[in-house]
């Protein structure tokens, strides 16, 4: 469940691997965003209305769900079509269609810190 | 043959007027030594000389008929009117080096004849010389020594008398010859059994020989005729490489040709006279009555396929044909035998006709119109069948079996009868696909193709489960590679406020060491992709000045031992992926610093004109030697030299480079020498290019799919 201030914004990070999680839970933290993160796929669909992220970001393989059926939900629904994912995979090749999928943005593992943020904050600001 | 006029009218016998040069053709000895005698006595009888130049055995014969005649001959030596030399002691004394001397004859006999007639003397002389000669094969100088009387004869008066048996000139070939020495002599006396006739018989005898000399001409001919064909027939037997053999109706060789020597091991001599079941092997040796049998009957055994044993016990397979032999009556004499060695031809038959059977490829035999007329058990098995004959026969044109085979005829008709091995896939009895490598080759002479079909589904299974591998196992790599670039990304920002310079520069070793980590992960699970031609391409335009300038940057961000320096600019526009061009240029530049650790500077040149991008990339550093230019584009390649330090890297990076730079329809080549730097080219086709050479970029697919 995300707790944040009015002026934070809130990001949810959706990967199968705790390590990533971790790191990424701690960097954007440390850049100033409420942070929420879990290696399930449907974690979103159960979220209350009022609880929803400001952005996404999304593993492309996760186990037992592909991030790219989730983006095409998200953008599907009316309530969450608004909300900016950013998608990362170790296939360089996910690219393409983690954006036919609806992705607004892509970056193939492993990424730059700058560049994850740089993407971050283009989107939240 | 043809006897040319006499020069001179004929003399007649015994009247033998001075200066003459007589020739007497004989058919024998007696009747040789009357006409000489008689030419000899008529001489001595009205005073004048005889030198006799003859054989011992001739001297004596003559001696004795003149003496018989009542001439004294004893007398007549002494008072010079009769001389008797030897023709060969004689012919001795004219010769120099076996060779006749002019000078020597002039000398020897011109004196004789002058010491003879002694200025007043009629001389007759009977020489034996010239027959000498002839008789010993020395035809030219018989000639030329009847030349050399003729010449003595314009210089001093004599008659001569010189004889050949006429038998010496019954060879055609002599004729040339002959009509030489008639025409060397004033006078001919034909041989005896025309002398003796009456003018009207010697008429009717000269008509006769006529008429036989041209009947003898023809007769000639026609035996040169049957001879020559006799030889051909005769060189043809034994040339042939089939045994010709003859036998009697017992079966008694009695004719072998050579290639039976060499097929059978016995030679002629050997087998002529012997029973023919001396070729037979035991369990073949009833078949002999059973051939014979049709023999007697006139009947011809063609083509029978048997087995034969040479000499050394070796069974050979033969093809024989047997034709009676039949006498000039009619009647059936023996039987003739062609036969071939067939050994090695079954041999290869048999061989090929496993090879086709048992062999793992499916194999198929077709007509140029695509009726299968054979496919073998592993074609069968590939294709889900039982029995050939299901698949046999004209083929249902909607078949995917049907239309593979059209395709392939078709293939071969434009390309000399071959068609190069080449994927496709096969729909089995049951409507499994199976994915297949096929090749076809036709054969001209027999309108048939032989087509190879090899079930490749385990290849591709296993290229998949490769590919499959190699996927995952890059992204299990990096997985832990992301979470060790993030966890340092937490680490440089919480230690961001400490301001200690050195774990910051620590921090951001450790970052470009995954970095290189990263991309030699991304080259590993490129070349396995290049390899299987699933290295994707994206299709856009992409800026070449843009490009070079923001690899250019991100380079030197990184780079604080090398200044890279752009000179110059293309304006222009390529058509690609973006991504991989820009591969490209990081690996050119990365290899331009690696590899010159000595220089400070790296300058990058671009250029272009109406139809292509030129780009180099210039280092002042190791150099390659130009043995090396063309393999280090090769995978795995690194140039080793023991003197040199090493460099780190998996040899993949220009092999990538240099496939990305051709599936663009580009070139990548470079110019070097060792020590003296490199400099690596790169030609681009430029935009607008539709139809680019050796690159065809397919929207989000793979680009010239090369299967490896």
């Amino acid at each position: 469940m995300l707790k944040r201030s009015d002026s934070q914004k809130a990001i949810l990070v959706i990967d199968d691997d705790p390590d990533i999680l971790d790191f990424l839970h701690d960097l954007l933290e440390l850049e100033g965003y409420q942070v929420a993160v879990t290696p399930k796929g449907d974690y979103l669909e159960k979220m209350e209305q009022g609880d929803l992220p400001d952005l996404i970001l999304l593993d492309v393989f996760l186990s037992g769900r592909d991030g790219r059926e989730i983006v095409k939900h998200l953008k599907g629904q009316k309530e969450t079509q608004h909300i900016p994912v950013i998608m990362f995979s170790a296939h360089p090749h996910a690219e393409a269609t983690a954006r036919a999928a609806g992705a607004n943005d892509f970056l193939a593992k492993p990424f730059s810190m700058d560049d994850l943020l740089t993407k971050v904050h283009a989107f939240l600001l | 043959m043809t006897i040319p006029p006499n020069r001179k009218s004929t003399p007649q016998q015994g009247d033998v007027p001075a200066h003459t040069h007589i020739v007497q053709f004989s058919e024998d000895d007696t009747f040789l030594m009357t006409t000489v005698g008689k030419f000899l006595s008529d001489g001595l009888r009205v005073g004048e000389v005889c030198i006799v130049v003859a054989t011992p055995a001739h001297r004596a014969s003559l001696e004795q008929r003149l003496t018989v005649e009542g001439l004294d001959l004893t007398a007549a030596q002494t008072d010079g009117f009769f001389m008797v030399l030897d023709a060969r002691e004689t012919l001795a004394r004219l010769l120099v080096q076996e060779q006749l001397e002019p000078a020597r004859f002039f000398e020897v006999i011109g004196h004789l004849i002058e010491r003879a007639g002694q200025g007043q003397r009629p001389v007759r002389i009977f020489g034996e010389m010239v027959a000498l000669l002839w008789a010993e094969g020395k035809r030219t100088s018989a000639l030329r020594l009847e030349e050399l009387w003729n010449e003595l004869g314009q210089r001093q008066a004599f008659s001569l008398f010189c004889t050949y048996p006429i038998q010496d000139m019954a060879d055609q070939a002599l004729e040339a010859e002959f009509t030489q020495l008639c025409q060397q002599h004033s006078h001919i006396l034909p041989s005896e059994s025309y002398t003796h006739l009456s003018e009207q018989e010697r008429l009717r005898a000269f008509t006769l020989l006529q008429q036989k000399a041209l009947a003898l001409e023809v007769e000639i001919a026609c035996r040169h005729a049957v001879q020559e064909r006799l030889l051909m027939l005769a060189a043809i037997v034994e040339s042939t490489d089939d045994a010709v053999l003859s036998k009697n109706l017992a079966g008694t060789i009695t004719s072998w040709n050579r290639a039976a020597e060499h097929i059978y091991g016995y030679t002629a001599q050997e087998i002529i006279g012997q029973p023919v079941t001396l070729l037979f092997p035991p369990d073949r040796a009833g078949e002999f009555e059973q051939i014979m049998a049709r023999i007697r009957q006139g009947e011809r055994v063609e083509h029978h396929e048997t087995r034969r044993m040479r000499k050394d016990g070796t069974i050979l397979t033969v093809s024989v044909t047997i034709s009676p032999v039949k006498n000039e009556a009619g009647e059936i004499i023996g039987a003739s035998t062609i036969a071939r060695d067939v050994t090695n031809q079954r041999l290869v038959e048999a061989k090929s006709q496993q090879l086709f059977a048992s062999n793992l490829v499916g194999i198929f035999v077709a007509d140029v119109e695509g009726t299968l007329l054979e496919t073998n058990q592993a074609l069968l098995d590939l294709l889900g069948y039982t029995r050939a004959d299901e698949l046999i026969g004209p083929l249902q044109p909607d078949t995917p079996l049907a239309s593979l085979l059209r395709d392939l005829i078709f293939q071969a008709s434009q390309s000399s009868g071959t068609v190069e091995p080449q994927e496709t896939v096969l729909q089995q009895k049951h409507g499994k696909d199976v994915p297949v490598l096929v090749a076809m080759t036709c054969i001209e002479h027999t309108s048939t193709c032989i087509g190879f079909v090899l079930n490749i589904s385990e290849r591709k299974a296993l290229e998949q489960r490769k590919d499959a591998f190699i996927g995952m196992a890059s992204h299990e790599l990096k997985t832990p590679l992301t979470s060790l670039k993030g966890f340092l990304g937490v680490l440089r920002r919480l230690l961001a406020s400490q301001e200690n310079e050195k774990i910051l520069h620590a921090l951001t070793r450790m970052d470009a060491q995954i970095d290189k980590l990263t991309t030699l992960i991304n080259d590993l699970l490129d070349i396995s992709r290049m390899q299987t031609g699933q290295l994707v391409y994206r299709e856009e335009r992409v800026e070449v000045d843009d490009l070079v300038q923001e690899m250019v940057e991100s380079m030197q961000e990184t780079t604080q031992t090398h200044h890279l320096q752009v000179e110059g600019q293309t304006q222009a526009a390529v058509f690609g992926d973006q991504d991989r061009l820009g591969q490209v240029l990081m690996n050119l530049l990365n290899n331009a610093i690696k590899y010159s650790p000595q220089a400070d500077t790296v300058l990058i040149h671009l250029a272009s004109d109406e139809t292509q991008v030129h780009l180099r990339v210039q280092d002042f550093g190791v150099g390659i030697a130009p043995e090396h230019h063309d393999k280090v584009f090769e995978r795995f390649y690194q140039v080793i030299d023991p003197e040199e330090r090493t460099y780190p890297g998996l040899g993949i990076g220009l092999a990538i480079s240099h496939d990305i730079v051709m599936r663009h329809g580009g070139r990548l080549w470079v110019e070097s020498q060792k020590g003296e730097g490199s400099t690596f080219h790169l030609r681009f086709p430029l935009l607008p290019q539709k139809n680019r050479p050796g690159a065809e970029i397919q929207k989000e697919g793979t680009m010239g799919s090369k299967p490896c």
